[in-house]
C-alpha cells in the first residue's frame, strides 16, 4: 500500500495553499481541508495548520474530500481534466484514495475507473475524473465528470468495490453540480444546464429511479444542502437566489434573493455552496466576491451577514460550536466566523 | 503557485496562485504581498512580465467542467489583467470579449511576452475537443492582431521562441506533434513527433535546439524543426520517476543548463546540454515550473511554500 510522509506545517507556511473543501471527522476532533492536492488537517479549535499529506501526484483539478463514518475514512477524489495542465500526461490518477485521519496516511486508490460502468469506459482519456463525494451509511456517492461536460452518479460501499456492479449508470447529460444534498432517504443532484433538480433514493440503480424538480426561475442551481430543521433542501445558484424546495414532485419551489444589508455589503452575493450548521440551525453562504458569509435562519425567516473574510468558498461547522469560513486565498486557510 | 516571472526591473518575482497573483522577493523568494485579480474565477492563471509596458499580465480561464462554472459566463473573468508592479490591478483588457464571444470557452492557457507583443493561447472547449488557438496582441493596441488558428486539439502547456526570433513552436499533444511558426503568427506547420506526446517546450540558446518534455523521461531534442529530425534523450538514469511538463533554459553565464521539474519525484533536473548529462536536485515539494533571476534559480512548488532556490 503506498503511503506519503506526513509533513509539519506551520499556519504561515501554509499560507500559499488556498482550501477548497473541508469537513469535520468527530472521531479525532479535527478539520480536514484539501488544497490542490493535498489533504491539511486543521485544529478544530483555532483553524490552524497541524499537518499534510500529499494524495497522489501528478494530478491538476480540484480534489473534493468527504468523511465517511461507516469506516472512520476521509476520502478523497481527484481529476485531471482535458485542456488543465499536464493533461497529455499518463491519467493513473483520477480516482478516489482512502485517507486514515488518524495518521494522515494515504491508502491505495480504490481503482474505479478499472470497473466501469456499462456503456461508459472510465478508462479513456477524456473521462476526467470524480468531483464530487458524499456518504450516507454504508454508501459512497460521487458525480464523475465524463467528456461531454456532463456526469455520472453511481453509489459504492467502498469496503466491498463489488457493490459498484450492481448498479446502472445513474444520470448524466450536462449537470454541473458543486454540491449534491443527501437526505435520512434520498440523493439530491442539482442539474444547473437543466435548470432543476434531479433526486433518487439511496440506492437508486437505473435511470428509472430519478425524478426530477424544476421551478427554479432564472438561476441555475449549483449546489444544495438538506436543512434538518423543517426537512427541506435548500439550493444557491451562485448569482444572488437561495431556493427552497418544498415539495419536489410537484415543482413547488420558492425562489428568494439574498437581500441586501445595511452594514456588511453584498453587492455581489455569489454563494458557490450553501451549508447547515446543524449546530446553530443556520444555513451558511459563503461569498467569494463580497468576501462575505451570509446566513439564513429557517426558523426565524431571517439574514445575518459577516464580512472580512478572503474568497471564502465554504464553510464547515464542529459540535463545539464554532464555525469557519474555508478561504481559498493566500490567507489563513480557516478563518473563523464570529457573531455577526 | 502554478506559475512564475521574473520581473528585471525590480527584481521581484511573481506568481499565480488562485485568482491571485502573489509577489515575492527575488533574493529570498520569501512572499511579500498578494492581490486578487478577479472573482468569482475557477481555474489556473498564467503569468507574464511584459517589458514594452513594465507591468505583469494575468492570464485567467474557467474550465467549463470545473467547479463553480455554472455561474453566468462573465467576459471579465475570462479575460487577461493588467497587473501594475505596484500590485494594483484594473479591469480586464477585454480580449476576452474580442477573442471569444460567445460560450462555450474556457480562457486562456498561457500567457508569454515577446517586444511589444503579448502572446497567448485561448481555450475553446466544445464537447470533447478543446479548440485552441495562439493570438499575438499588442495590449496598448488591442485592433493590432494576428491569429493563430490550431484549428484542432491543441494543447500545450507553454511556447518557446528561439533567440533570433524566427520561429516560435508550440506543443500539440493529442495529436502527438508541434507546431512552428514566425513571431507574426503568419506562418505555421505542423511536425509530428509520433509517439511522442509533447506537453512543454523551451529553447536553449547554446544550441539553438528546441527541446520538449512529455511528462514522462523522455526529454525531446528537436534537432531540425523542418524534417523534423529528433533525439530522444533518456532522463530516466538520473531520476527514474521523472515527469517533468515545462522545461526551461537559463542562460545565465556559467550556468546555462536546461531545468525540468518534476511533480512526483519532488526534484528539479539540471541537464547540460552539451554533454546530454543531468543532475536531479532534491528536496523540493511538487516542483510545477522553474524561475529564473540574473543570479538565482527558485522551483515554483505548487504547494505551501511557492518559491525554493535550486542551489
Amino acid at each position: 500500500m503506498p503511503c506519503y510522509k506526513t509533513l509539519t506545517m506551520t499556519q504561515a507556511s501554509l499560507g500559499e495553499l488556498p482550501l477548497q473543501d473541508a469537513v469535520y471527522v468527530a472521531s479525532t476532533d479535527k478539520i480536514y481541508g484539501i488544497s490542490g492536492v493535498y489533504v491539511i488537517q486543521l485544529n478544530a479549535t483555532t483553524g490552524s495548520v497541524e499537518s499534510s499529506v500529499r494524495i497522489t501526484s501528478p494530478v491538476n483539478g480540484p480534489a473534493r474530500l468527504c468523511y465517511h463514518l461507516a469506516n472512520d475514512t476521509l476520502y478523497a477524489s481527484v481529476w485531471n481534466a482535458p485542456d488543465l495542465q499536464y493533461y497529455s500526461l499518463t491519467q493513473p490518477n483520477r480516482d478516489i484514495y482512502p485517507i486514515n485521519p488518524a495518521t494522515m496516511t494515504v491508502g491505495a486508490r480504490l481503482d474505479v475507473p478499472s470497473l466501469g460502468y456499462g456503456e461508459d469506459d472510465f478508462t479513456v482519456g477524456y473521462f476526467f475524473g470524480p468531483r464530487w463525494l458524499g456518504s450516507s451509511g454504508s454508501r459512497l456517492f460521487v458525480q464523475w465528470a465524463n467528456d461531454n461536460m456532463g456526469y455520472i452518479y453511481f453509489w459504492f460501499d467502498p469496503t466491498n468495490l463489488a457493490s459498484k456492479a450492481t448498479n446502472s449508470r445513474g444520470s448524466s447529460s450536462d449537470m454541473l453540480a458543486e454540491q449534491c444534498a443527501v437526505t435520512p432517504t434520498q440523493i439530491f443532484f442539482p442539474a444547473p444546464d437543466s435548470n432543476a433538480v434531479q433526486f433518487a433514493p439511496h440506492n437508486f440503480n437505473v435511470n428509472g429511479d430519478w425524478d426530477i424538480c424544476t421551478g427554479f426561475g432564472a438561476g441555475n442551481p449549483i449546489s444544495c444542502d438538506y436543512c434538518s430543521f423543517d426537512t427541506l433542501v435548500y439550493c444557491v445558484d451562485g448569482i444572488g437566489n437561495m431556493y427552497r424546495i418544498n415539495d419536489p414532485t410537484i415543482d413547488d419551489v420558492d425562489t428568494i434573493a439574498i437581500p441586501a444589508d445595511a452594514i456588511v455589503p453584498v453587492p455581489n452575493p455569489n454563494p458557490c455552496r450553501i451549508r447547515w450548521n446543524i449546530y446553530d440551525g443556520l444555513l451558511y453562504m459563503p461569498c467569494m466576491t463580497d468576501n462575505a458569509i451570509v446566513m439564513y435562519d429557517p426558523n426565524l425567516v431571517a439574514w445575518y451577514y459577516k464580512g472580512g473574510f478572503e474568497n471564502p468558498v465554504d464553510c464547515v461547522f464542529t459540535p463545539d460550536g464554532k464555525k469557519f469560513a474555508v478561504q481559498n486565498s493566500p490567507e489563513q486557510p480557516l478563518k473563523e466566523i464570529t457573531p455577526p | 503557485m502554478n506559475d512564475a516571472c521574473y520581473c528585471p526591473s525590480n527584481g521581484n518575482i511573481y506568481g499565480t496562485s488562485g485568482p491571485y497573483v502573489i509577489q515575492c522577493n527575488g533574493t529570498t523568494g520569501r512572499r511579500e504581498d498578494y492581490v486578487r485579480v478577479g472573482s468569482p474565477l475557477y481555474g489556473d492563471m498564467r503569468i507574464c512580465y511584459h517589458a514594452a509596458t513594465d507591468k505583469l499580465y494575468v492570464a485567467t480561464q474557467w474550465q467549463p467542467n470545473n467547479q463553480q462554472s455554472a455561474f453566468t459566463w462573465v467576459n471579465d473573468q475570462r479575460d487577461i489583467f493588467e497587473v501594475a508592479l505596484d500590485m494594483s490591478t484594473s479591469t480586464g483588457l477585454g480580449v476576452g470579449a474580442l477573442d471569444l464571444p460567445q460560450p462555450p470557452y474556457s480562457g486562456y492557457g498561457w500567457i508569454a511576452s515577446n517586444s511589444n507583443y503579448l502572446y497567448y493561447r485561448i481555450i475553446t472547449a466544445t464537447n470533447v475537443v478543446c479548440v485552441n488557438s495562439i493570438i499575438r496582441r499588442d495590449p496598448t493596441n488591442l485592433a493590432d492582431t494576428s491569429f493563430n488558428n490550431g484549428g484542432n486539439v491543441f494543447t500545450s502547456e507553454e511556447w518557446a521562441i528561439d533567440n533570433a526570433g524566427n520561429r516560435v513552436v508550440v506543443t500539440d499533444s493529442n495529436n502527438r506533434r508541434f507546431r512552428v511558426g514566425n513571431l507574426a503568427l503568419s506562418t505555421d506547420s505542423t511536425r509530428s513527433i509520433i509517439p511522442y506526446n509533447a506537453v512543454g517546450v523551451g529553447f536553449c540558446d547554446d544550441n539553438s535546439k528546441f527541446y520538449i518534455v512529455m511528462g514522462d523521461t523522455t526529454l525531446l531534442r528537436i534537432d531540425d524543426t523542418v524534417v523534423p529530425n529528433l533525439t530522444p534523450l533518456n532522463l530516466g538514469p538520473v531520476e527514474a520517476s521523472a515527469d517533468p511538463c515545462r522545461v526551461r533554459y537559463w542562460p545565465f553565464p556559467g550556468t546555462q543548463k536546461l531545468y525540468l521539474p518534476c511533480m512526483t519525484s519532488n526534484t528539479v533536473i539540471v541537464w547540460d546540454p552539451v554533454t546530454d548529462t543531468g543532475e536531479a536536485k532534491t528536496g523540493f515539494e511538487n516542483p510545477v515550473d522553474v524561475v529564473f533571476t540574473n543570479s538565482k534559480a527558485f522551483a515554483v512548488q505548487n504547494s505551501a511554500i511557492g518559491l525554493r532556490e535550486i542551489t
